[in-house]
């Protein structure tokens, strides 16, 4: 906790630097939220923005736009990095005084919104905004307001959504929730390990991945681990992936056909036989946090998830043991020592699962214009940079214009550059259809985690495919 | 004047309601009436409309769906392998449960019944398990299970017990094994407390007579104290059934019901077969599945308690 740099203030109340641009230089120099917010608050009137990043609809928002005691009531995912989610209630809360709405905050786990959601959009009551995961707007289409006004202000502003945001949100042509953020993937690497077994550079294809795997074993290394379980993020996101690269699919382009029992999803069931064989045997009993904790531990090499296992060393300053070039043992910080690269290629290329986050306004909220207003300011870049920077990669805009914005995570860190273009091959379940509300249903009973699994604990790749293509049936075919 | 008046009036009309509630037929229900009302509003009608759910096809958020059906969920179920695995699941964890609950609850009684040293600390002790929040104590496990760093794996393999660490929430077998241990764990108190004030209502006087007849300790527990304990043995062991078929915490947070659906208890498959998976209609006709079997255990409880009386 350091108090905010002198100079850094001084600069803002001179108005030499943007908000923006102070909360993320303060940011850098290891400030905490509430000293930043304290510092803002002691610089009021506020100096305007940045040109670029005035928007006609912040600017209108500018003087108090909704009726006195406007009130709304919001459910957010909680961030991996805690002060991400300081930022985006500090946010908030400037938005909601400038405003006069009164806004409740929540920030909940991701569980925890599956189910408050499911209430909501059944009993007709609960928050006004409620953050949403994967395809759910499919799900409660008919519950929910038609944002589509404010995704396409937002999108003409700031270069479109990517293919997968348009997958989650938009429904008979209708956006029907505001695209929030990606959760990246990549894999999560020991670089010094993987040099240990022999390989300078990280591997590129499935193949080569089983290769490192291999000399991990063999060199007596802690050995790669992935979730083959029902870990709601990791987990769907590493087997829908390797599902999919393979070019295998659960549905056929028509959205009808169960295509789940074909070669390629077989070769991806076989693959996954051969890493598993690589793998500690508890990947099948992982939650979203056990790899974190296995790697932040030095139990395994390499998983897949987001930056958070970088962050949360480098946060905590986690040490390890290693030795020095003399032979002694030191210990020394992991984060240096945590490396991440792209999810690997497999025969149908490089298709990913996009872990993904939107804003639905319930249909019975009494203030849908405030909660409309809130959230394109809430996803402007003035308003985004600053949330964004702090949670390293653990959130990717889902507007493309912020990809190259020099102030992202993977622009600003070179270790978090393999992120950059994690966007562009993403899907969410129901690919390559665009049946994504049974898609999201097949997701919702883990159809395609339980049929790698399955095979992973004894069961023969026929039986598995079997029993998945009986669920599927009955998902899209009913 | 006017204020005796008001007062006679008011005594009259105070005599009148006792007189009119003189009568057992009418005090009787007035009494029942305030539990009755919260249990037809807070049990009654969420039971009723999940009967009714279930008999539609009804999906969270969809007008066009709650058409009436009759027993397609239920048939459509029957034919279901993760359903049917679930039976098989909840019926194999419930009895194993209360088997080694029961037991291990009879011997706590027992050894606490011949303690005299610290009796109610003993006693408080030894409660903890079944009064902290299960969701609580389960997180608790959670992290003990943790294959590779984590207490229990050590204490085995530097103990010599085992030469593998076991993967407690990874394999099928190991799941079922773990989920009954933490809800064995947590039950054993209730059996033994509950069956510890049985034994306190056992008249001294009877275990010296069958001293005197030279009955040794191991008689004295079969002839004496477990016909006597029957009533109290039964009703709790009745009672734990309906409760452990019905668990849903220690599943939930220890394994969601995996690795592939090996550990789902009706319960469990309920919630994300409704909410995480939308379908109201099916998931109200999983949970409802067991309602035979737990009917049965409750009707033999009240039945056994009547004869009782």
């Amino acid at each position: 906790m350091e108090p905010i740099d002198r100079s850094l203030t001084k600069r803002l109340q001179q108005g030499k630097l943007s908000r923006r641009e102070f909360i993320v230089a303060a940011f850098a120099a290891g400030a905490t939220m509430s000293g930043i917010a304290t510092a803002l608050a002691s610089c009021a009137p506020a100096p305007t923005p940045a040109p670029a990043a005035t928007s006609a609809a912040s600017s209108a928002a500018a003087k108090p736009a909704f009726p006195a005691g406007s009130k709304l009531a919001m459910k957010l995912r909680a961030a991996f990095m805690p002060q991400g989610n300081e930022v985006l209630a500090t946010l908030i809360k400037e938005w909601g005084k400038k405003n006069g709405v009164e806004v409740a905050v929540d920030i909940v786990s991701m569980n925890d919104l599956q189910t408050i959601a499911a209430t909501a959009v059944e009993t007709g009551a609960g928050p006004d905004i409620i953050e949403i995961n994967q395809g759910t707007a499919h799900l409660y289409a008919e519950k929910l307001v038609d944002v589509s006004s404010v995704c396409n202000d937002l999108a003409g502003r700031f270069g479109g959504y990517y293919a997968a945001a348009e997958e989650a949100c938009k429904v008979n042509g209708k956006w029907m929730s505001v695209p929030r953020f990606f959760a990246p993937h990549a894999i999560n690497y020991r670089t010094d390990l993987f040099k240990k077994a022999g390989f300078e550079t990280p591997p590129k294809t499935y193949d080569d991945l089983l290769a490192v795997g291999k000399a991990l074993i063999d060199a007596k290394l802690p050995p790669i681990g992935f979730p083959v379980s029902h870990a709601v993020g990791d987990g769907n996101d590493w087997n829908y992936a390797l599902l999919w690269s393979f070019g295998g699919s659960d549905v056929a382009k028509d959205g009808k056909t169960v295509a789940i029992d074909s070669d390629q999803t077989r070769a991806a069931l076989a693959y996954m036989q051969k890493l598993f064989a690589l793998m500690p045997k508890d990947v099948l009993a992982w939650d979203d946090s056990s790899n974190n904790t296995a790697m932040l531990a030095g139990a395994i090499s390499a998983t897949n998830n987001a930056a958070t296992i970088y962050g949360a060393a480098r946060n905590q300053n986690t040490q390890f043991k290693t030795t020095d070039a003399s032979g002694k043992e030191v210990s020394a910080a992991l984060h240096t020592v945590v490396g991440h690269f792209p999810y690997p290629t497999g025969p149908a290329g490089r298709v990913t699962y996009g872990e993904f986050m939107s804003s639905a306004i319930l249909g019975y909220s009494k203030n849908v214009d405030a909660a409309k207003a809130l959230l394109t300011y809430l996803n402007e870049p003035t308003q985004m940079n600053p949330w964004v920077a702090p949670n390293l990669s653990f959130v990717f805009p889902p507007l493309k214009a912020f990809k190259d914005d020099p102030l992202m995570p993977w622009n600003t860190n070179l270790n978090l550059a393999s992120f950059k273009d994690y966007a562009d091959t993403c899907h969410l379940p129901g690919y390559p259809s665009t049946n994504f509300s049974k898609g999201t249903a097949a997701y919702a009973k883990w159809i395609v985690v339980d049929m790698f699994a399955s095979v992973c604990s004894g069961t023969s790749i026929d039986a598995a495919i079997a029993q998945a293509k009986t669920q599927l049936t009955g998902i899209y075919g009913g | 004047m006017s204020v005796s008046t008001t007062h006679l009036v008011k005594k009259s009309r105070l005599q009148s309601v006792s007189i009119w509630l003189d009568r057992d037929a009418r005090l009787g229900p007035l009494m029942i009436a305030p539990a009755a009302i919260l249990l037809i509003v807070l049990i009654g009608y969420p039971f009723l409309s999940g009967i009714y759910l279930g008999f539609t096809d009804r999906i969270i958020a969809r007008s066009d769906t709650g058409h009436f059906i009759w027993f397609k969920n239920y048939l459509d179920l029957l034919k279901d392998n993760i359903f049917q695995k679930t039976v098989s699941n909840t019926f194999n964890y419930a009895f194993t449960a209360v088997f080694f609950k029961l037991v291990l609850g009879m011997l706590m009684a027992l050894v606490l019944d011949q303690v005299t040293v610290l009796k109610n600390l003993f006693r408080g002790v030894l409660l903890l398990p079944w009064i902290i929040p299960t969701s609580l104590s389960a997180l608790g496990w959670l992290w003990m299970f943790q294959p590779q760093f984590s207490v229990l794996n050590r204490l085995l393999l530097d103990s010599g017990i085992i030469q593998d660490k076991i993967i407690w929430l990874g394999s099928p077998f190991w799941a079922m094994f773990s989920v009954q241990l933490v809800n064995i764990w947590r039950g054993i108190p209730f059996f033994g407390i509950s069956l510890l004030a049985g034994m306190q209502t056992i008249p001294q006087d009877l275990y010296e007579a069958a001293s005197i007849d030279g009955a040794n300790s191991w008689r004295r527990f079969w002839s004496v104290t477990v016909p006597l304990l029957m009533p109290v043995t039964i009703v709790v062991t009745l009672f734990s059934i309906v409760q452990t078929i019905a668990d849903f915490q220690v599943v939930y947070v220890l394994t969601r019901g995996g690795p592939v659906n090996s550990t789902h208890l009706f319960a469990t498959l309920t919630y994300q077969t409704a909410i995480l998976g939308s379908e109201l209609g099916k998931g109200a006709a999983i949970s409802l599945f067991m309602f035979p079997v737990l009917v049965l255990a409750v009707t033999l409880q009240l039945r056994y308690l009547q004869r009782q009386d």
